[in-house]
């Protein structure tokens, strides 16, 4: 192996640990205000809760509650970060007889994204000591998206 | 023949007294072990308090709830709050009102939260109070049009604007003492709004916290009155001693009872403690009273002792077993709270009865009293002269009886049945009061549901007049047109074959009738021809239906327990006439009673009832200790009437005021239901006393003749 094809590996290997330095900077409790609107219905008040505890350079949790008014959704999910880049978010809530299904994405810096094959998911995005929380999927009615803006709590 | 085989079982009972009083080491280490142990299970004691344990799963309130869950969605434990603002009619008040619903919908375990921010608005599905429709409206304005338009919102929203409901729903298994904590935690996070819970579950808590507090305070309470009221008697350290120790032995043993078998105690249970010490201090009285008798003979102490105690102990287990047939009665109606206290109740009145008929002649031994030329209290000998007075006019105390039976009888029979928060609400605690202030403002925190069943041919057509006539015209808005139709598909059946209409009904905290409000109801929902159509359902309802149900249960295991006693009597003593007359004395007090609460203006309910019969249980105890006294004295009928009321007749008085002493305890209870048992009893055993005194003894007399 020459001295430059060595240079190009280490350099790839720190590329992947560069890669699974994401996850660790969005840990934290956040939380923060914003606004849900669903199909034909005007804006209310959201307001979300959540919580990344980094499990191990390469996988987190990610739990929470959002809520408005009349109701409220949680979130449970593992994210597992690939060297690639990849973010597998694995939902944890407990739902009875069925397996845990999967969401797939992208971690790359300042921001997590993962969504199911309909385009239903999350995205987060860093930006500073705020976190652009963003959920969007569909219900009866049609298209629901969450956003909200949160900050650090403790 | 029954004279000389009576004769052979007191021989037997004397015997194994007399066994007792010579060898008494083991069997008083054997008591005292029996006490730790029970005294250490008394640690596993608690207190539960569910109110819908009143109602057995197989009542028609109860299965309609099954139905229910069945058709719509299952019931859910509420956690309701009363939130109170100075006005809600301001910006900042409705911020804080959101900000408490946002931190509701955090807590733990929550599965819904009914608030007025998240009512929707007509024709969506989205919060109205928030939404376009009011933007342009002033906080009063919106609010006032919310109330003038959506019934849902006049339910949950004072017409002053400064009181609201909001109601969290657990999801299944979360529900406890837990969660409402957390609730009450987020709560207080908004602190601009003055949140108070309501609704059953905080009922039920205050509840405990009160009987707890009564099980601490009113059962001691009890002990050092019957105590001091057996010093006054009795004038010796020692004999108040004898008296006093078996019978709080007994309760210890029932204690320890309920906490090894786990048995919770509940609100109707909660004057069970204070019940058996009574009764087992009244048997005490009577077992030392006989002894003392027995030893102003020359007969040597221990086999005078033995021989009183053999006498006296027939007729103390038989008033044990009247009782515990009045208790044995409440598992008749199905109701998993009534048959524990019938249950509880037997094993309390056998654990006191033995501890007395065992402890006695232990301490008598290591105590060394009653000594022969004891002088017994000479308190009561005054009530002896006019009772034999009036027994020498058999005819005239059998007409007054007759009069009296049919006076009572004739204002019992008015009396209706009936159920009542207010038996159960703590006096003076918060609840109580928000309540109270939720009556006054016409806000209910007892959601029910009124189930409409759907017409095939038009679907909306029956809940649209059922709404009408729940919620009054103005909720023609609420239910007419697209929109209403979209409403009322939210409360529709998972078959569309019904449609359920929520209404918040009061838990009436003060003294009047529970089902007041529920009766205008089905009034109004007959009225608009839909009585057929339409049922209600949830647990408030469940009570408020089943609790007459419940009475009338009790009423037939009261009219049983009167049978059953009254042959019991005439087999043990071989006489229907003795039966008969001693079932004339016990029935004046009893049915006095429920006449006096016809006089009153109040309906009977469980807790009435229950005292009733417990009350007949006790108040025949007299009857049978002077028949006890009648059986043993030897003479013609005159002869022993007279030995009989000078032998039974002071311990009679002496017992009747040791239960009034005790029971009027019962009367510092804040719990009502509690004082009202107490104060029954007392009153059926204050009478007994009285028709036992002075009507049996003629009625003997007349009737033997």
């Amino acid at each position: 192996m020459t001295r430059s094809a060595a240079a190009f590996l280490a350099l790839l290997c720190l590329a992947a640990q560069a890669q699974a330095q994401v996850l660790p900077d969005f840990a934290g409790n956040w939380d923060g205000d914003g606004t849900l609107t669903r199909a034909g219905e005007p804006a209310q008040t959201f307001r979300c809760r959540l919580r990344i505890v980094p499990l191990d350079p390469r996988e987190a949790q990610f739990v929470g509650r959002c809520v408005t008014a009349q109701g409220s959704q949680s979130v449970n999910y593992t994210l597992t970060e690939r060297a690639d880049g990849t973010l597998i978010a694995t939902d944890r809530r407990p739902l009875p007889d069925t397996r845990p299904t999967e969401l797939t994405g992208t971690a790359s810096a300042g921001q997590l994204r993962f969504s199911d094959e309909d385009g239903a998911g999350v995205t987060l995005t860093r930006d500073g000591e705020r976190l652009q929380f963003l959920i969007a999927g569909t219900d009866d009615a049609g298209p629901v998206r969450g956003e909200a803006v949160l900050h650090m709590r403790d | 023949m029954a004279t000389a085989r009576a004769a052979e079982h007191e021989q037997g009972l004397t015997r194994v007294f007399a066994r007792l009083l010579a060898r008494p080491l083991i069997p008083a280490l054997a008591l005292v072990l029996i006490t730790l142990l029970a005294l250490w299970q008394t640690t596993q004691i608690r207190v539960a308090v569910d109110l819908s344990g009143l109602i057995g799963s197989q009542t028609q309130g109860a299965q309609a709830m099954t139905r229910y869950s069945e058709r719509f969605a299952p019931f859910r434990a509420e956690e309701v709050l009363l939130v109170r603002a100075p006005s809600f009619a301001s910006d900042a008040a409705l911020t804080a009102l959101e900000n408490l619903v946002l931190e509701l919908q955090f807590v733990d375990g929550v599965a819904q939260v009914i608030s007025l921010p998240g009512l929707p608005a007509p024709g969506r599905t989205g919060a109205w109070l928030s939404g376009p429709e009011l933007a342009g409206l002033s906080p009063a304005a919106r609010l006032q049009l919310m109330r003038a338009e959506s019934p849902l919102a006049a339910q949950i929203l004072s017409e002053s604007l400064d009181a609201t409901l909001i109601s969290v729903a657990a999801e299944r298994g979360a529900a406890g003492d837990g969660f409402a904590a957390r609730v009450m935690a987020a709560a207080g996070s908004v602190p601009e709004l003055d949140v108070t819970p309501v609704g059953l579950l905080e009922v039920q808590r205050a509840i405990a916290v009160e009987l707890i507090h009564d099980l601490r305070v009113l059962v001691p309470a009890a002990v050092v009155i019957c105590l001091l009221v057996s010093a006054v008697l009795f004038r010796s350290v020692r004999a108040v001693a004898v008296i006093s120790l078996p019978p709080i032995a007994g309760l210890v043993w029932f204690l320890g009872f309920l906490g090894a078998t786990g048995t919770a105690i509940d609100p109707l249970m909660g004057a069970l403690p204070v019940v058996l010490i009574v009764l087992a201090f009244s048997d005490s009285i009577h077992v030392y009273h006989a002894a003392i008798g027995a030893l102003s003979s020359d007969t040597p102490r221990a086999e005078g002792l033995a021989r009183a105690l053999a006498q006296t102990a027939p007729a103390a287990a038989f008033t044990s077993l009247t009782t515990l047939i009045a208790f044995a009665s409440l598992a008749l109606p199905d109701s998993p709270s009534l048959n524990a206290m019938a249950w509880a109740g037997a094993v309390g009145m056998v654990l006191c009865l033995i501890a007395v008929l065992a402890m006695t002649p232990v301490l008598m031994w290591a105590l060394g009293v009653p000594r022969a030329g004891t002088r017994a209290p000479g308190l009561f000998s005054r009530i002896v002269p006019p009772a034999l007075a009036l027994s020498r006019h058999g005819r005239l105390v059998a007409v007054l009886a007759l009069g009296l039976l049919g006076g009572v009888w004739a204002l019992q029979s008015r009396s209706e049945v009936g159920f009542r928060y207010a038996d159960y609400l703590p006096q003076g605690a918060p609840v109580t009061e928000a309540l109270a202030m939720m009556d006054d403002s016409g806000l209910g925190s007892d959601r029910m549901l009124v189930v409409v069943e759907a017409d095939p041919d038009a679907p909306l057509d029956r809940v649209r007049r059922a709404a009408n006539a729940i919620y009054g015209p103005d909720a023609a808005a609420f239910t007419e047109g697209e929109a209403g139709a979209r409403m009322l598909e939210r409360m529709s059946a998972q078959d569309g074959s019904a449609h359920a209409l929520p209404v918040q009904m009061p838990i009436a905290a003060r003294d009047i009738r529970a089902d007041e409000a529920l009766s205008a109801l089905e009034t109004r929902l007959a009225g608009a021809g839909l009585a057929a159509e339409t049922h209600v359902v949830g647990p408030g309802y469940a009570l408020l239906v089943e609790g007459p149900r419940i009475v009338e249960s009790l009423r037939f295991g009261l009219y049983a327990t009167i049978l059953s006693i009254t042959l019991l009597v005439a087999l043990v003593y071989r006489s229907i006439r003795l039966a008969l007359a001693g079932l004339v004395a016990n029935l004046i007090p009893i049915m006095g009673v429920e006449a006096w609460l016809v006089l009153l203006g109040r309906e009977v309910t469980i807790m009435n009832m229950i005292a009733l019969t417990v009350a007949f249980g006790i108040a025949i105890d007299d009857t049978l200790h002077f028949l006890n006294r009648f059986r043993l004295a030897r003479g013609d009928t005159a002869g022993r009437v007279t030995q009989a009321v000078h032998e039974a007749g002071p311990p009679m008085a002496a017992t009747t005021l040791i239960l009034l002493a005790g029971l009027v305890v019962t009367l510092a209870s804040s719990l009502p239901g509690l004082s009202i048992f107490g104060g029954l009893i007392a009153l059926a055993v204050g009478l007994a006393l009285l028709a036992d005194l002075f009507l049996l003894p003629g009625l003997i007399r007349w009737s033997l003749k």
